[in-house]
């Protein structure tokens, strides 16, 4: 237990020295702040960048709902563009230590295998669970603002389960790391599994259950304040992080 | 007593690799490990120390099996790789302090063993500046502070000489024979024949991925220098 929190207070520490913080949290706070504000304002935006010829606004379309605003937000823009860029700063968390060496320095001391990935894992999600944050907060905010108010508690739940899904996308880059040593392929295989994983929840009820990414449609059932708490989704997606890193300790093993 | 049995690692799709080494080492003995580039010495010393798993055979230190029991092996070793590899964004003093953490030393003890190594490797003030500030030596010399502090029962060198100023050589053997009186284990791979005649008191070389000699220093002495030996062995390729 020592050696995990030595091994992520490392990981957590190196983040910070290479402002990853910063940068991902900046991006996350752009992301969460352009959705309301373009949902508001999209014919002021459409004059003032003179791209309007043609395009009509009907001045009397409904004014969308801050739980449908928060949810464009989530499912939109932090589920597509956002996790893009979030695997892809997650693509060199095992292929560099392995590249640079760092990986056998490790190995080489009293550190189990399950703590080095564990240490990894809590450090990444750690990392990118504070950048989602403060993005989906600053959204939050922003929404309320100018689309009226909604439950702060539905939106924390909703949090609380999205880093769910967030804690299953480190767990599938870290398996995936340990198969294929190229970063970009890294990346593009865990982006397009990631993906897989979301599309097919929808085909059916049993993909719907058995699948990792059914945690996602509790997240979102949140913002919707239906309040159904499928204990199921909760511990497939479990299920799934720790076969993930099982499978990835194995492969380490094998190396 | 450091026991290898029949330590066979062949990588895939290849000959290469470690055939049956077998080698029995007691507290005390300084062994040399030579052999040719791509002899067969590095995936020993990786499988010894825990970075490769092996084909077959086990490698036991005072009965604790590494494959049984790998982190309390681990917890015997302290193991020096070719090129250092240490974390360019931290001073010397927070690398070491990790390491510390990681083997359950206390600060006072990391404390104590430091103020007696840093002052044997001339660090000075410069345990206090990031690492990537620092020249190749001395990350080797910080990688030598950090695998001694926890008074390693067996230490492992790969070509630990290389990159080393005289100072830092001196004190390197010196702590070897230091260690090694005091009841570690000192195995080392180099190719420094010259040295390895007057530091070690086994020998063992390898030739493509077989041992090809394993014996005490003074008995191989006794018929011809390392480097004549290491040639007629070698002499066919």
């Amino acid at each position: 237990m020592t050696n995990f929190y030595t091994l992520t207070r490392t990981e957590l520490v190196e983040a910070a020295k290479e402002f990853k913080f910063i940068w991902l949290t900046l991006f996350f706070v752009i992301l969460g702040l352009t959705q309301p504000l373009i949902t508001k304002y999209m014919d002021v935006i459409l004059e003032n960048v003179g791209g309007a010829d043609g395009i009509t606004i009907d001045p009397n379309r409904p004014v969308p709902s801050s739980a449908e605003v928060l949810l464009s937000t989530i499912s939109g823009q932090f589920n597509q563009i956002g996790l893009i860029i979030l695997i892809i700063s997650l693509m060199g968390l095992i292929a560099a230590d392995r590249n640079s060496g760092m990986q056998d320095f490790i190995l080489t001391r009293p550190v189990s295998l399950r703590s080095y990935l564990v240490s990894k894992l809590a450090g990444h999600w750690i990392i990118s669970m504070f950048s989602i944050s403060i993005g989906a907060v600053v959204s939050y905010v922003y929404t309320i603002f100018l689309f009226g108010s909604f439950s702060f508690s539905n939106f924390v739940l909703f949090l609380l389960l999205y880093s769910l899904w967030i804690l299953f996308v480190v767990s599938l880059a870290i398996l995936i790391s340990t198969f294929v040593k190229s970063p970009i392929l890294i990346a593009v295989t865990t982006i397009a599994a990631s993906i897989f994983f979301i599309l097919i929840k929808g085909f059916n009820h049993l993909l719907f259950q058995l699948s990792p990414g059914g945690i996602l449609n509790l997240a979102e059932n949140q913002l919707l304040s239906v309040h159904d708490l499928n204990y199921f989704s909760i511990a497939t997606c479990l299920a799934f992080i720790s076969l993930n890193l099982s499978w990835a300790s194995r492969n380490l093993k094998k190396a | 007593m450091l026991s290898i049995n029949n330590l066979t690692k062949l990588y895939k799709g290849s000959e290469k690799g470690i055939k049956n080494l077998t080698l029995d080492l007691v507290k005390g003995d300084i062994c040399a490990f030579i052999g040719m580039n791509g002899a067969g010495k590095t995936t020993s010393i990786k499988s010894i120390v825990g970075i490769h798993g092996f084909d077959q055979g086990d490698i036991e230190l005072d009965g604790v099996s590494i494959k049984k029991n790998p982190q309390e092996f681990k917890q015997m070793v302290g193991y020096s790789p070719d090129t250092p590899v240490l974390y360019g964004n931290m001073t010397g003093y927070s690398y070491l302090e990790l390491i510390g953490s990681i083997y359950q030393i206390d600060n006072a003890t990391i404390n104590e063993q430091l103020n007696t190594l840093l002052k044997k490797l001339n660090f000075g003030s410069a345990i206090h500046e990031l690492i990537s500030t620092y020249s190749h030596g001395m990350k080797q010399r910080l990688v030598l502070i950090s695998i001694l502090m926890h008074n390693p029962k067996l230490i492992i060198l790969d070509e630990p000489f290389v990159g080393l100023d005289p100072n830092a050589t001196y004190f390197l053997q010196e702590e070897m024979k230091k260690r090694a009186a005091e009841g570690s284990i000192v195995l080392y791979s180099t190719h420094v024949l010259e040295v390895a005649e007057k530091l070690c008191n086994k020998v063992v070389m390898i030739h493509n991925g077989e041992v090809v000699v394993n014996d005490t220093m003074i008995n191989l002495l006794s018929e011809s220098s390392l480097s004549e030996k290491f040639r007629s062995i070698t002499a066919h390729e």
